[in-house]
């Protein structure tokens, strides 16, 4: 990838000069940093680009308004920051034109560091000379992680009722993802795959805004380019297996042609509209070697789809108490690729669907604070699939909800909701047959299955004194499905947040949250293994997943006097999921007997703090002292560098304290005279 | 006389004042006595212009917001004719949407947030230089002020880097309404994921339904407590439906996590399945390469 920075000062020099009747004002930030990485991480996404102990910061900010017309000014700004950089100009005239530009430079670590077999990771991997297999094998370190180039140019005019606006925008994204590998049963690795793929776009929009009409017509066009589209590797795990390609995933494009607006009646009666048609398609090419000999070569291996959307709404409120909304959606994902047959058992397997909606909300003020909303809805997914069969399975919901905010009881404001939806499935003879249960193949998909979702909600808000408030939000959902014997049995969540918000004194603020998540879910299984080969040969099973989420945290501004402000912003999360299973017998549907197993937890718990002191030295001269710190422990026992002995790939949870400080000096500018 | 002096004074900047607001240039006698607001970034945005010399835009006042405000000239205790923080509900927004009303608010007064009662105001800044919900550093602070739970989810193992402002809550929602589903910025889940993620569009020769249909069948959109913002743990969520004969149908247990099975170490499912996205390799039936 090419350095950032040197584009960054070429535009930031090349800004246009002011005139002398213009007024400019604008600032200047420069700073340094030191963080205790030694890796390079801080974070998951904060770390800082720069990886050495002591980095520089800086900024630069300039704001220029016309001196005879104000309506035009421009704005151009500069940032190298904790964690990345950043380029932004403007010159635009209010309501008449618009020319932006933007580009920014971030990146994303995955959990650490990693090791691998591989010394060269490029388009072929191949085994060191003289590999013999994990055992005593070399490993060389590798770096997890990818770095994204963002930039965007935006336009904008406006001529009379119309506006016209284009955004281009391209991102480049560079470094390196884990990819799984496997040549059969048993001889998995996971490969460091390179990423080089770059994605450009266009977004046009011309919207016309007259008297009751308002109008926009749509264009988007995308296309990306993967530059890695392929990677070779020899299998590390079995030396007996050949050569092999993985596919890093072809180049497509996207065009997409809209329209939609709206037709205003009245202030409060309103009919809206989306019509839009989108075509997407894939050019792939490099596969074409590796086709099964023997097979005849296709011609192309492109493949084609139309997503076709409709949408039409009507918005009415006939009086100050009621108002109500009447919509209905259509949409249409047609797959137009060939049923291609690609080896002798390998047939295309392409998807369709249809989807429909009809929905009616309402509103309704009672009087006496008193207020209802409300609505019913109608769903209808078709979905086809093709591939050695073709065949379609319906799914219908039927979606009803209700809220009802009550009057408040003295410092009480609360609000009650539920909401239920039913599904109903019609599933296709193939799909029936794999459910069989002498020899299951496929679970139904919790979108097809049949059964019913209850939502409840709970709000409140409740003021303690002046200036102390505190928020209180709790839900519990439930699906409860009709299906006891494969796949998704039961699902239940639980939700509670408080806030407490306290303006103590004009200058002392205090914002202090708790949150708390529960997630259950339960499965059934099937061991199918009529040979008797493990341990539990046709014998059903049921697990139990349990994800728990904490979270709190305090965020403080004290204006300590005039000038000089400490803020502080501290939280604190731990995530926990246990699995637990039983073995079921013939007929048990309950969670009590059989032999039961728990796999060990896995935690996670992060610790972020932010603290600030800003003092202003003047009124144009501001100094800042922050400190930036993250701790982060996972405990997962599916990592662990001993994964290097299984797949070839050491790699750990992740555990790091990251600190920064970080030390500004930001100057105002004057306004010109 | 004397005594009446303070009065007189004060009726003198009353008339001087309602003079001043009589000129196109009406801020003047606002700032009069709101000196602070134009120092705290007014006049440096858009909302601090005064009169187009051009006539292309509205003249953007204090006035023309809060309205010409006389008694609260001649008394500032008494309220301008208008002010924000105490319209209820969205009361104020007819105000902003006399100018602001091209593109995406059309569908303002009926979108998800004018039904809960938000206003405009309480999520823009108008009296300051910039506006931190239009802010890439500042949007997320903005939205969680009432979106806590999105707050607390950037505590969790995987998450969108929204809090770095790296992802924005606007990239994938349209908070003034629209004709999407869902208040997004995009006509599905899909396409609004596939802004970033393109290399997962397609269309492949061997598609997955589940993830052609919609990501957040296995995905959370804003973070989760399992790696990759899954819904469920590899292999439970890969066995909520693929339940065949052999590998897909066991039940990974703890003797299998003590053997470190590779079908539930590492990338557990997708340590073979890599593809589960989709591809066009003749392996990729099974999503393997």
């Amino acid at each position: 990838m090419k350095p950032l920075a040197p584009h960054l000062i070429a535009l930031t020099l090349a800004a246009p000069a002011w005139g002398a009747s213009d007024r400019l004002d604008g600032w200047v930030e420069l700073g340094a940093g030191v963080t205790d990485n030694g890796n390079g991480r801080f974070g998951e996404y904060r770390q800082p680009l720069q990886t050495s102990g002591l980095f520089g910061l800086g900024g630069l900010g300039l704001t220029w308004r016309d001196g005879d017309d104000p309506y035009r000014h421009g704005y151009l700004a500069a940032v190298a920051s904790l964690d990345q950089l950043a380029f932004e100009a403007l010159h635009a005239r209010q309501g008449s034109y618009r020319i932006g530009f933007d580009i920014r430079q971030f990146e994303a670590l995955s959990r650490g560091p990693v090791s691998t077999v591989f010394a060269d990771r490029d388009g072929v991997q191949t085994l060191p000379p003289g590999y013999g297999g994990l055992a005593g094998a070399e490993r060389f370190d590798a770096h997890l992680g990818v770095r994204r180039e963002r930039a965007g140019l935006d336009l904008m005019r406006q001529l009379g009722p119309w506006r016209l606006a284009a955004r281009l925008s391209s991102e480049n994204k560079e470094g390196g993802r884990a990819v799984g590998a496997s040549e059969r049963f048993g001889d998995a690795a996971l490969l460091l795959a390179p990423v080089d793929q770059r994605h450009d776009s266009v977004d046009l929009d011309a919207a016309y805004l007259d008297g009751p009409w308002s109008l926009n017509l749509r264009g988007y066009h995308s296309r990306f380019g993967n530059d890695s589209r392929a990677l070779g590797y020899a299998n590390p795990v079995n030396l007996a297996a050949p050569p092999r390609t993985l596919d890093l995933g072809p180049d497509n494009g996207f065009t997409r042609v809209g329209f939609d607006g709206a037709y205003r009646f009245a202030p409060t009666r309103q009919v809206s509209w989306f019509l839009s048609r989108a075509d997407a398609r894939q050019d792939d090419d490099f596969l074409q070697p590796l086709l099964v000999a023997g097979q005849p070569l296709l011609d192309s291996l492109d493949a084609q789809r139309v997503d076709t959307d409709l949408r039409l709404a009507f918005h009415d409120r006939p009086g100050a108490r009621f108002g109500y909304r009447l919509r209905w959606d259509y949409r249409e994902r047609d797959n137009r690729t060939d049923r291609v047959q690609l080896s002798p058992s390998g047939y295309a397997h392409l998807y369709d669907s249809t989807r429909e909606r009809l929905a009616l909300d309402a509103d309704y003020r009672l009087g006496g604070g008193w207020r209802w909303k409300g609505g019913a809805e109608l769903r209808r997914v078709e979905r086809a699939t093709r591939a050695l069969e073709s065949f379609r399975d319906d799914a219908d919901d039927r979606h009803l909800w209700s809220e009802l905010r009550l009057p408040a009881l003295g410092p009480l404001d609360w609000s009650l909701a539920v909401e239920t939806t039913e599904r109903d499935s019609d599933l296709s003879t193939a799909r029936r047959a794999e459910l069989n249960p002498a020899a299951p193949v496929l679970a139904t998909p919790d979108y097809l299955l049949a059964g019913r979702n209850w939502q409840y909600r709970l709000t409140a808000d409740l003021t303690l004194a002046e200036g102390l408030l505190l928020a209180a939000h709790y839900r519990h959902t439930r699906d409860d499905f009709r299906n006891d014997y494969l796949g998704l049995h039961g699902r239940d969540s639980d939700e509670l947040s408080l806030t407490l918000a306290w303006q103590a004194r004009r200058d002392l603020s205090v914002n202090a949250w708790v949150q708390h998540q529960d997630f259950h879910l339960s499965q059934n299984g099937f061991e199918f293994h009529p040979t008797g080969a493990r341990s539990q040969a046709n014998a059903r099973w049921r697990q139990f997943s349990d994800d728990q989420s904490r979270a709190l945290g305090v965020n403080l501004r004290w204006q300590a006097r005039p000038g000089l402000v400490a803020s502080l912003d501290l939280s604190h999360g731990e995530n926990d999921s246990s699995y637990r299973s039983r073995w079921l017998e013939a007929a048990d549907t309950g969670e009590a007997g059989g032999t039961s197993d728990s796999l060990p937890g896995v935690g996670v718990d992060v610790t972020r703090l932010d603290a600030s002191l800003a003092w202003d030295y003047s009124a144009r001269t501001r100094l800042q002292l922050r400190y930036l710190h993250e701790r982060l422990r996972a405990d997962d026992w599916a990592w662990g560098d001993d994964l290097f002995n299984v797949l070839a790939f050491g790699w750990t949870s992740p555990r790091h304290d990251g600190h920064a400080l970080l030390f500004t000096l930001r100057h105002q500018f004057a306004p010109a005279p | 006389m004397i005594r009446r002096l303070p009065a007189l004074a004060l009726l003198w900047l009353a008339l001087g004042a309602m003079a001043a607001l009589a000129e196109p240039g009406a801020d003047a006698a606002c700032l009069m006595c709101h000196k602070g607001v134009a120092e705290g970034g007014i006049s440096h945005s858009a909302h601090g212009l005064g009169a187009d010399p051009a006539g292309m835009s509205p003249a953007v006042t204090c006035t023309a917001c809060h309205g010409p405000s006389p008694a609260h000239v001649a008394s500032p205790r008494t309220p301008p004719d208008f002010t924000f923080a105490r319209a209820e509900g969205n009361g104020g927004d007819g105000t902003c949407l006399a100018c602001h009303q091209q593109g995406a608010m059309a569908h303002w007064a009926f979108g998800e947030h004018a039904a809960a009662g938000v206003s405009c105001a309480s999520c823009h800044a108008i009296h300051t230089a910039t506006d931190p919900v239009r802010e890439r550093g500042g949007q997320f602070g903005v939205c969680t002020d009432c979106h806590q739970r999105e707050k607390a989810d950037q505590l969790k193992f995987s998450r969108h880097p929204m809090a770095e402002g790296h992802v924005q809550c606007s990239d994938c929602h349209a908070p003034h309404g629209g004709s999407a589903l869902n208040g997004l910025t995009q006509p599905t889940v899909n396409d609004t994921c596939y802004q970033c993620h393109a290399e997962k569009r397609g269309p492949f020769l061997f598609e997955h339904e589940p993830v052609q249909d919609d990501c957040t069948h296995c995905h959370l959109p804003h973070a989760s407590v399992n790696d990759q913002l899954l819904k469920a743990r590899e292999p439970f969520l890969c066995q909520q439906c693929h339940i065949a004969a052999r590998h897909p149908g066991t039940l990974y247990d703890s003797a299998r996590q003590v053997q470190r099975d590779i079908n539930i170490v590492g990338q557990s499912c997708s340590n073979c399945h890599s593809q589960v996205h989709g591809g066009n390799h003749p392996a990729s039936s099974t999503f393997r390469r």
